[in-house]
């Protein structure tokens, strides 16, 4: 067929004849490429000025034949230039952010109203959300926060040990873990974990039309599904940043315990150079965390647009924006505490 | 009062994104009748259907639904409104984490002052309407399709919606379960007195459940026919109303 297409069909673009006869008697069958191939040869020969006849073909192949000829087809769509592409990237950008600012209201008015009428808070809805962002991710957030603990200790302790200063290292873990690592760790694994999940979650609902069902419902999706997520995620990340704060600490003396350096004296260590308003301040940014984390996964959830890739899409997007969030806030908060004194 | 209007379209334009879809619409649904919107793929029914479900906001003219002007409404309005309505989406948009009961006892949960055990009642009661009352405690994915949309009924006349709005609910259903369908829609409508908007392309169904209807065209972008079935069969004399009652083709001769 590719050799009879280039041989014939170029044959006629170079020199199309005013009138032309295809002789189909003999032919008993004819495919879809061959449909083709008789209306490009038409479609030549018409576009200088002849005319094209099928001698003997069925009724219905001329009729088809003469279809496909005679149908317009559009022009090629044009590779989109870099400045288009930039264009389309600002107005998406815009629009993205104005749909950022609705839900940021949208999340505000619905918790004004669920501090009015703590009633109207779907409780068990927290609950059930809860044991699955708090619960279910202990495991994971203890075990990181432990080895993240050793590797410093680990790493740390020939330097110190080098100014006879090895005992150094229990302040060390203790402040990197209570002040930074513990809620940034839990951070993280809240948004790879809870994040993504909501974002799923709520894009299935919006592909399967369950948002639209609640809206027709005179129902809120941001109080019905936003507010639950938002409150699951701020009771629970503070405490699993707990659980991870002490088992990073505990993952740092199970290497100081090597160079022998009893229990007692580490906890001395550490509560000499940590206080209360360390782990306070650790919660805080846990809390935080939880805030921007859950936001931004329902947000994105929300956001759905329609086709099979969209959930995917959107669980991507809530994970990225949720640890460039978790990070970039630890940053501010940092010198805001900074700032503070604290 | 059985024919007094309960929807009313007047010049009015429904699309999305700055674009109409169809305009110049002006029909209306009398309470109490099943009012089928019809027409062929991508000509815009389902558009009407979110406009008249409040999800989108008419484009001009002018669409009162049960009194409210959907294009000057308050958010409150809309929301008063919503709880008077009651809706089916083709896919059936249950919560897929609650069960059917639960599904239908949400709405009361959310609306209503009654205690559990009343609001159970008259979800198993609804339940049964639809005959699903033996699958009430399963999942929406342990049910078929045929009882999901049932379900999905029940859903929307849960708060008892003297409007139910139901987008192809014998979309993908076999003959005989698409049948007993729409004897329920019949029954539902005679038992409760619900006015029924339907939006389908199914004639089968449509010759069973219309009492009147509309049929939209994509090409000239609006309604071309309204009236009962059988009426628009033998006197509307527009190709394409003949061509979809007729299910012909309409390339060809008929072509206008």
């Amino acid at each position: 067929m590719a050799a009879l297409w280039d041989g014939v069909v170029e044959t006629i673009r170079q020199a199309p004849p005013r009138q032309a006869v295809i002789d189909m008697t003999k032919v008993s069958r004819v495919d879809g490429a061959g449909l083709a191939m008789l209306a490009e040869i038409s479609r030549i020969i018409a576009a200088g000025g002849g005319t094209l006849r099928l001698e003997g073909a069925p009724a219905e192949a001329g009729r088809i034949v003469d279809q496909i000829a005679a149908s317009a087809l559009p022009p090629a769509r044009q590779p989109v230039g870099a400045i288009e592409q930039i264009g389309c990237g600002v107005i998406g950008a815009a629009n993205h952010l104005g749909d950022l600012v609705e839900f940021t209201g949208a999340v505000a008015i619905s918790s004004r109203a669920a501090l009015r009428a703590p009633g109207s808070v779907r409780w068990r809805d927290v609950l059930s959300i809860a044991a699955r962002t708090g619960f279910d991710a202990v495991a994971v957030t203890c075990l990181l926060g432990f080895i993240i603990g050793f590797i410093i200790a680990f790493q740390t302790l020939p330097s110190f040990q080098t100014y006879g200063a090895g005992n150094m290292v229990a302040v060390v873990i203790g402040v990197a873990m209570v002040r930074e690592l513990g809620p940034l760790i839990t951070g993280v694994v809240l948004a790879g974990r809870s994040g993504s999940a909501f974002a799923a979650e709520l894009g299935t609902m919006t592909v399967t039309n369950e948002i639209d069902a609640l809206r027709t419902f005179g129902l809120d999706p941001v109080r019905f599904l936003v507010i639950p997520r938002m409150l699951a995620a701020m009771v629970t990340t503070p405490l699993l940043s707990l659980f991870c704060t002490f088992l990073g600490v505990l993952g740092g003396y199970a290497v100081l315990a090597g160079t022998g350096m009893s229990g007692a004296y580490f906890v001395q260590e550490v509560q000499s150079a940590i206080g209360v308003m360390d782990l306070l301040q650790g919660m805080v940014k846990a809390g935080v965390f939880a805030l921007l984390v859950a936001g931004a996964g329902c947000a994105s959830g929300l956001q759905t647009g329609a086709g099979p890739g969209a959930v995917g899409e959107s669980a991507t997007r809530a994970v990225v924006a949720g640890i460039v969030l978790v990070i970039l806030s630890d940053g501010v908060m940092g010198w805001l505490f900074f700032l503070m004194g604290i | 009062m059985a024919t007094d209007a309960i929807i009313t379209l007047k010049d009015a334009a429904v699309g999305y994104g700055g674009e109409p879809v169809l305009t110049g619409l002006n029909f209306s649904v009398r309470r109490g009748e099943i009012f089928v919107v019809a027409g062929g793929s991508g000509c815009g029914k389902s558009t009407i259907m979110r406009t008249l479900i409040t999800l989108l906001p008419p484009m001009g003219g002018q669409v009162m639904l049960d009194g409210v002007d959907l294009a000057r409404a308050t958010g409150d309005e809309i929301n008063a409104l919503r709880r008077r309505i009651g809706v089916m989406y083709q896919s059936g948009a249950l919560f897929g984490g609650l069960t059917l009961l639960e599904n239908v006892r949400l709405p009361l949960e959310e609306f209503t002052a009654l205690s559990t055990p009343a609001q159970t009642a008259v979800a198993r009661a609804k339940l049964a309407v639809v005959g699903l009352s033996a699958d009430a405690e399963k999942l929406p994915s342990e049910v078929s399709g045929g009882m999901q949309k049932r379900a999905a009924v029940a859903r929307a006349l849960a708060l008892d919606a003297p409007i139910a709005f139901l987008d192809e609910p014998t979309a993908g259903l076999d003959p005989v379960t698409s049948a007993e369908f729409d004897e329920l829609i019949l029954s539902l409508n005679s038992l409760l007195g619900t006015t029924f908007v339907v939006v389908t392309h199914e004639l089968p169904s449509i010759e069973r459940i219309a009492t009147r209807m509309v049929i939209c065209d994509r090409r000239r972008k609006t309604a071309v026919a309204i009236g009962a079935p059988r009426e628009l069969r033998e006197q509307c004399t527009d190709p394409e109303v003949q061509a979809f009652l007729n299910r012909r083709s309409m390339s060809g001769a008929g072509q206008s």
